[in-house]
């Protein structure tokens, strides 16, 4: 098989049943192609150094460390059977340390916890999102610190990383990142399809549309549990209308997609019991598609609701196990908040986020979805 | 071939079992799907996942909350279906060996509110008898007839069923059926008939039709039965409606809902909404009560943290209770609305249709949402 062929075989989507791309027949090099991935992992981006220099004080603690320092030493062995209880097992009680027994996660601002260790780093995964040099307040960002990439882009912003960048559960192999992707591998929800459509050629096109979808199938693994490249996703849709269905411009270089940033994109996501509708301003996606077409990886940068984070972290649940305080993330990351301020108050909304991601390769179908009766 | 032909013979005999030889203290109550049992006040009965054959374990505790359906001294002769097991208090009746309870929280008679509740109870009763090649399972339209793949069956409007007219001593006995169908060639890729097998017997609603070509295919009611190639997973729904002519095979339609109740799809599937779209929540008290902090702290969410985060779904004076749908007096005396026994709120920080936020209400499992496939909803395990 000549590798035109080959390479054209591997990237090909069957039309047939709403499948995207295009159709087998002998002119279907000269057609616009349709490129479809899954994406396999979604971890929030941490740049670790060596040494750990970006947490100069170390780790944060965690809401049990709180309550278990705020107890009297009789509290302490009644409630923990002289220890005997676990940190997951105490959960409940930890978690209501307010005064009046308020439970922290809930109602963070019943208690103040010491200050949350941010990252300190000058180096961090990111993009320049408000284009500035130094950070400075403009109309739609409020000051803050600039890094230096990790590839050594200038400028770069992410708020996201000084809040979670010393926090255990968001650390390389924390259980917060590594519990969220173990079950969406399992359960198959909060999966994200991205489509490529109008490619002439898959390693370079100055302009192509890319959407993103909900997959309502669950990844088709192999036997070592790993995804299964060019396996088919049916997308989540009501009626026929997608419920997710985000479309922006893009290109691609060398086999590199880079869209153009999107004032706003939805993308679903689940993890640690969590559904979340997530809504990502100033949204652009980097993806290198390898070679064999088989696979991708990339970054996704933008700005993350304020609001929508607080939720996130005060209903996980996981305080206790994945070293954070409820009180003190709350309090700092309305403090890093740096996009998109509130036109009363001034305060920002948003914190500027990056995201590493995975994907292979797959067939987005756009067959009708489950039919819903509405009144 | 042995298998089979016990399975034909089961779906021949065993109709009857469930209505007949009832003991006295027990109604077998007729339902689309086949028959549910009740006790002489028609209070629904439930059968318990975690009982041992022939031996309940639901003791002290379990036993207040799901009463024994004990037999009257001496027990009444009734069919073989019908055993007893010993208990301390008398003898409690069983059918096919598993013990029967009621649920003191049903509200009144036809009310099955125990129904699935701790993923182990479940109301007691037969289903109606199938071709061993169907079943009968749950989807959003209802109950209704699937496939040995748990694919739902459809009927066809356009399909016209008549007795074949010949003199053939067989085909009497066997009772077959001339099927005249619009549906043939390509159709029959989209809607695939399911085939009875050359030995299968016509009886009751299920019939045995012969298409054009000479198969077999099964008809229930007098309605030809197919599966449908859109559908790809089990019990679902796609092919009800198509072409004004499709109909899923729906034995019993799905538990009326008060006409205030909505669907919005959401990430996890269907859920239950007010009338404004906004995802409702049933309220389980005792799981509240049960995270109780040892610290003296109160309940995991008191009076003013509910009054705070969640609000009642009222009912009005004129609203009546309908299925498992029932009205409550609030201690401020307003009425609420209720589910299987569980009070009905919204959540605050839900902002618009099939916001989910009440999910998220750290550490509990107090409140969950509603979903419309009656199962809970997918990933909150650990919520």
């Amino acid at each position: 098989m000549p590798l035109t062929r080959l390479y054209f075989s591997r990237f090909a989507l069957a039309a047939g049943l709403g499948l995207a791309g295009v159709s087998l027949d002998t002119n279907a090099a000269d057609k616009p192609r349709t490129l479809g991935f899954v994406v396999t992992t979604w971890n929030t981006a941490i740049y670790e150094s060596r040494f750990m220099d970006e947490c100069p004080e170390g780790l944060n603690l965690g809401n049990d460390e709180f309550w278990w320092r705020g107890l009297s030493k009789e509290d302490r062995s009644k409630l923990t059977q002289n220890g005997m209880v676990t940190q997951i097992e105490r959960m409940g009680y930890a978690l209501t340390r307010g005064p009046k027994g308020e439970n922290v996660c809930q109602i963070p601002t019943a208690v103040t916890d010491p200050p949350l260790l941010i990252a300190e780093g000058p180096v961090s995964y990111g993009a320049n999102l408000d284009g500035t040099t130094d950070g400075h307040a403009t109309p739609k960002s409020c000051a803050h610190a600039k890094f230096e990439g990790v590839d050594g882009t200038p400028a770069v912003d992410n708020q996201m990383y000084r809040l979670l960048g010393c926090s255990y559960g968001w650390r390389n192999y924390g259980h917060i990142e590594m519990n969220a992707n173990g079950q969406r591998k399992t359960n198959g929800l909060g999966m994200i399809l991205i489509e490529v459509a109008n490619v002439d050629d898959p390693r370079n096109d100055n302009d192509v549309d890319v959407t993103f979808y909900r997959s309502i199938d669950q990844f088709v693994l192999d036997s070592s549990a790993s995804v299964i490249p060019y396996s088919t996703y049916r997308i989540d849709q009501v009626n026929g209308v997608p419920r997710y269905g985000s479309k922006v411009k893009g290109k691609i270089e060398n086999g590199v997609l880079k869209t153009i940033p999107s004032p706003e994109v939805r993308l679903p996501f689940y993890g640690n019991y969590t559904l979340l509708d997530q809504t990502i301003k100033d949204m652009s996606l980097k993806l290198e598609i390898d070679p064999s077409g088989d696979r991708a990886k990339g970054q996704i940068v933008g700005y993350y609701d304020a609001d929508q984070m607080a939720d996130y972290l005060g209903g996980l649940g996981f305080a206790a196990t994945a070293q954070y305080s409820c009180p003190a993330f709350h309090t700092a990351l309305y403090q890093l908040a740096d996009g998109y301020p509130d036109p009363k108050t001034g305060k920002c909304t948003a914190l500027s986020s990056a995201w590493l991601i995975n994907t292979v390769a797959a067939f987005v179908d756009h067959t009708d979805s489950t039919k819903v009766a509405q009144k | 071939m042995r298998g089979f032909i016990i399975a034909l013979a089961l779906f021949a005999a065993h109709s009857a079992v469930a209505e007949d030889g009832l003991p006295p203290e027990i109604q077998a109550k007729k339902v689309g799907a086949g028959v549910v049992f009740t006790d002489q006040k028609g209070m629904t009965l439930y059968t318990y996942a975690r009982d041992d054959v022939g031996v309940s374990n639901c003791k002290a505790g379990c036993i207040d909350v799901w009463p024994a359906v004990l037999a009257a001294e001496p027990a009444a002769k009734v069919a073989p279906a019908w055993t007893l097991i010993e208990r301390s208090n008398g003898k409690q009746w069983a059918y096919k060996r598993q013990a029967l309870y009621t649920y003191v929280k049903d509200a009144a008679p036809g009310t099955s509110f125990g129904d699935g509740a701790g993923e182990a109870w479940f109301v007691a009763g037969q289903d109606m008898a199938t071709p061993p090649e169907i079943a009968i399972g749950r989807s959003y339209l209802g109950r209704v007839l699937i496939d040995a793949h748990d694919m739902t069956l459809y009927t066809a409007d356009t399909d016209k069923l008549k007795p074949r007219q010949v003199a053939d001593a067989s085909a009497k006995t066997v009772g077959l059926f001339d099927l005249t169908s619009a549906c043939t060639k390509a159709c029959l890729a989209t809607w695939k008939p399911v085939p009875a097998p050359s030995v299968a017997l016509s009886k009751g609603d299920w019939s045995v039709v012969v298409r054009g070509d000479g198969s077999r295919q099964w008809a229930y009611q007098g309605k030809a039965l197919y599966s449908y190639a859109g559908d790809l997973a089990a019990t679902e729904t796609r092919g009800d409606g198509k072409d004004r002519i499709w109909h899923a095979a729906v034995v019993e339609p799905a538990p009326p809902v008060p006409s205030w109740v909505t669907y919005e799809a959401s990430d996890a599937g269907e859920l239950l909404a007010n009338k404004d779209g906004f995802t409702i929540y049933a309220f389980t008290e005792a799981a509240n009560k049960a995270r109780r902090s040892n610290l003296g702290a109160p309940a995991t969410c008191d009076a003013e943290c509910i009054k705070t985060f969640w609000q009642p779904v009222l009912a009005t004076a004129s609203d009546k209770p309908i299925g498992n749908w029932w009205i409550v007096k609030t201690d401020d005396g307003a009425l609420q609305w209720a589910y299987k026994g569980e009070t009905i709120y919204t959540h605050s920080r839900d902002k618009k249709r099939g916001d989910i936020m009440g999910t998220r209400f750290t550490g509990s499992k107090a409140w969950h949402t509603l979903m419309r496939s009656g199962q809970k909803m997918q990933g909150m395990g650990g919520n």
